[in-house]
């Protein structure tokens, strides 16, 4: 792992985060802050924010305090509560299950206990919270005032510090390697399955926790899942994108096309528009712009290469940290873009016949526009021969 | 990683489709039943809870947020989610379906949902839901009570989780398939793991192996000192000689069917505590696994297992999780906690770990898939020690 992130680095990072969420709680008059948590897209990154583990159950409560950094993490499996044990920073772990309760059970005693105390309750994911659960809270508390301050929260998280930008290169740097290594294999009538398990095996052995891949075939952006038995052929070009958090649970989004021999030429065209819209768009990042530049410059761009925008296949860029996108998606109106913000940027045209690349970058945003977080090579790689 | 099945696995798409169709019958019968117009599954993201679609439609689906619609007069079911990309790759992975995305018209999927409803049942009468109680968010759920006031929302969950819980041969085919699949992969980790070596790249080189026969994702775990509890492996962790390891796997199979697996290796001999242990913990499995008929409680297994440690003159201190659960789309398909007085019924298939906790914190976490038939359970995994002593070198 790269030296400048060490655990006592971790730490500190963590005590800084707490911090600025209890001036946060200052300002709103709460007691105590629950982030709601579940083993689910969007669901894993505030308790990795405030304690540097991940989870993997349905559901998980992180108390943190007005003061001080005893927090708590409440979970339901005692194997899980094992695993965070062994990676929260600076907290304590609870399991329910032996107790035969469930999180939400135990969560509502303890604010029970608090909460006369505490005043105000503040809740992150607040609205990820399910029917069982606001009844429980509701009925014990039937008094208690409820705040949702994930919106709030999320303005300081997307502020990336240097340790998150390093911690988020890191992450490019493992998938960089491992789109070498699919490169390395893809050769006509290799198996997609073994590039794909041996990218895989590379990202696991690294401490890469979570992930998915996607491919495409030819330049049609929506492509056909993964095959995992189908054997790209001479005339064939491969997309492979990989979405992984890294050691430290720090999202990257990268994709490199894979050519097996000769590129067709209405793909090469798509291809190089699409590298060229990439190009334009972060051009349109800065503090003080807003999504809708972005979409407007790709638009212009692939319209400028002779290509038709017949809709969207995905947001053109998103906020990206310890969850996939740490803030709202689709942004809200109004949102803008800030200095030291991260953020995936893959222009989501889609053009007529359904083609398409998912050609991303994620970069950081400067007082002058974008710097890249990880370089990224030329988008088309030549893969092997027979 | 959304796929399409592998034609290979258990007679691939075809066969699948066939049980869902099953799946599809038995559900809409029951939902005659319950004079209910529709049923609505809400799916989340969660490892182990996006069961729903794969056993309506047969895809695996990671997206945060999914609802499965089924029609009391629509042949197959209809998949809503956001993302486009997702929605476009699970058309073509579904074995049965129709995917829709609502990411281009700017809205949630809830609100597609919304609009089946007012048009299927026409704003009145009773909608099934499965997983309201614990998967629906209440922000959702306002949202349905406010636009459909006078439609009433039927909580189906445990009806249709005692449907699923019952296997279809094809079902308990599937996931004895996937049992020889985590065989190989057990068989990959007695060549591999080594002292010395990382626990981590170890573990890593199994996953390649299920990833890349299309396994869509899953846990693969440790125990270490006699302890109960698994725990995936860490960077810069390493086996030594003096190890006594459990392995396990939590992995969903090629077909969308999850399967719990792990045996016990160590680099030398057991210490003679450790083998009366183990010997105790397989005499456990095998007398749990020979009570589970149909009609037997859940606590009644739970006592058994304790009696057979304590037989050994074991002293125990409680549970360090629960003795078995039923599991097939999801992790566990029925109860978050399981009532002791819940009874086992035929053509279950069972995650079976006797989970007693002994004195000291001790514990083997041995665990397998067992089909439950009026003979007791069955393992899903080919026969074999449960037991390995490997290699030092």
């Amino acid at each position: 792992m790269n030296g400048a992130l060490s655990s006592y680095s971790l730490s500190a990072e963590i005590g800084r985060r707490l911090r600025a969420v209890q001036d946060l709680m200052k300002a709103h008059g709460l007691g105590v802050l629950v982030a709601v948590g579940a083993g689910a897209p969007g669901g894993r990154g505030w308790i990795r924010y405030f304690t540097g583990a991940n989870i993997w159950g349905p559901r998980v409560f992180l108390v943190l305090p007005a003061t001080g950094s005893d927090t708590l993490v409440i979970t339901r499996s005692p194997d899980d509560a094992e695993w965070l044990k062994r990676s929260v920073v600076g907290g304590r772990v609870e399991s329910t299950l032996t107790a035969r309760i469930t999180p939400i059970q135990r969560l509502v005693a303890m604010l029970a206990e608090l909460l006369p105390a505490a005043g105000a309750v503040g809740f992150l994911n607040m609205t990820a919270l399910t029917v069982d659960e606001v009844q429980r809270l509701r009925e014990a508390c039937p008094a208690a005032v409820w705040r949702d301050l994930t919106a709030e929260a999320n303005r300081i998280r997307q502020i990336k510090s240097a340790f998150e930008l390093t911690a988020m290169r890191e992450t490019g740097r493992l998938l960089a390697q491992a789109l070498d290594i699919i490169a390395g294999l893809a050769r006509p009538g290799a198996r997609l399955g073994d590039m794909l398990g041996e990218a895989e095996r590379f990202l696991r052995g690294r401490g890469c926790e979570l992930g998915r891949v996607e491919c495409a075939m030819n330049g049609a952006v929506f492509g056909e899942g993964v095959d995992v038995d189908r054997r790209p052929g001479q005339d064939d070009v491969l997309q492979v994108q990989l979405k992984y958090a890294g050691p430290l649970g720090y999202w990257h989004e990268l994709s490199r096309v894979f050519a097996l021999g000769r590129v067709p030429g209405p793909v090469a065209a798509c291809l190089a528009a699409t590298t060229q819209a990439l190009a334009e768009a972060k051009a349109q990042i800065a503090p003080g712009a807003s999504y809708a530049h972005v979409t407007a410059a790709a638009e212009r761009s692939f319209a400028a290469a002779g290509f038709t925008v017949t809709g969207r296949h995905r947001l053109d860029c998103h906020t990206s940290g310890t969850d996939e996108t740490d803030g709202a998606c689709p942004p809200k109106d109004g949102w803008r873009f800030q200095e030291g913000m991260t953020l995936a940027v893959h222009p989501g045209s889609l053009l007529a016949g359904g083609l398409g690349f998912c050609l991303d970058q994620t970069v950081v945003v400067t007082a002058a526009g974008t710097a890249p977080l990880f370089p990224v090579e030329a988008a088309l790689v030549q893969g092997g021969s027979a | 990683m959304t796929a399409p099945v592998p034609e290979g696995v258990v007679g691939g798409r075809a066969a699948l489709k066939a049980d869902i169709q099953r799946r599809i019958t038995a559900a809409k019968s029951l939902m005659r039943e319950r004079d209910v117009g529709m049923l609505v599954a809400v799916v989340s993201g969660v490892p182990g809870r996006t069961g729903w679609i794969r056993y309506f439609a047969g895809a695996e689906v990671p997206a945060p947020r999914a609802y499965v619609v089924l029609e009391r007069d629509e042949a197959e079911p209809l998949i809503v989610l956001w993302s486009r990309g997702q929605a476009e790759r699970a058309q073509e992975a579904v074995a049965l379906g129709r995917v829709r995305s609502t990411f281009e018209r700017g809205h949630p999927p809830l609100q597609d949902v919304i609009e089946r409803i007012r048009a299927v049942v026409g704003g009145r009468g009773r909608v099934g839901m499965l997983s309201l109680r614990d998967n629906l968010f209440w922000t959702e759920h306002e949202a349905l009570r406010t636009a459909c006031p006078e439609v009433e929302f039927v909580d189906m969950t445990d009806d249709v989780d005692r449907l699923r819980q019952i296997k279809s041969p094809f079902e308990i085919a599937a996931m004895r398939a996937m049992g020889v699949l985590l065989g190989e992969g057990l068989d990959l980790f007695a060549e591999r793991a080594r002292p010395g070596r990382s626990r981590l790249e170890v573990a890593a080189e199994v996953e390649g192996l299920f990833r890349g026969r299309g396994c869509a994702g899953g846990r693969v775990k440790y125990s270490l000192g006699e302890r109960p509890y698994t725990v995936p492996p860490r960077v810069g962790e390493r086996f030594s000689a003096d190890d006594i390891i459990v392995f396990q796997f939590v992995y969903l199979s090629q077909i969308g069917y999850w399967y719990e697996l792990s045996r016990l290796f160590s680099f030398r001999p057991l210490p003679t505590g450790s083998a009366r242990r183990l010997q105790a913990m397989e005499e456990a499995i095998a007398e749990t696994a020979r009570a589970a008929v149909p009609g037997i409680t859940f606590g009644a297994i739970g006592a058994l297992a304790d009696e057979v440690f304590r037989s050994y003159g074991f002293p125990v201190i409680g549970k360090h999780t629960e003795d078995f659960h039923t599991i097939g789309t999801d992790i566990r398909d029925g109860y978050n906690i399981t009532p002791q007085d819940w009874r086992i019924e035929r053509d279950m298939v069972l995650a079976l770990h006797p989970a007693t906790l002994l004195g000291g914190d001790l514990g083997f976490f041995l665990c397998d898939n067992f089909h439950a038939g009026p003979a007791g359970a069955t393992p899903l995994s080919p026969p074999g020690p449960r037991y390995r002593l490997l290699s030092a070198e």
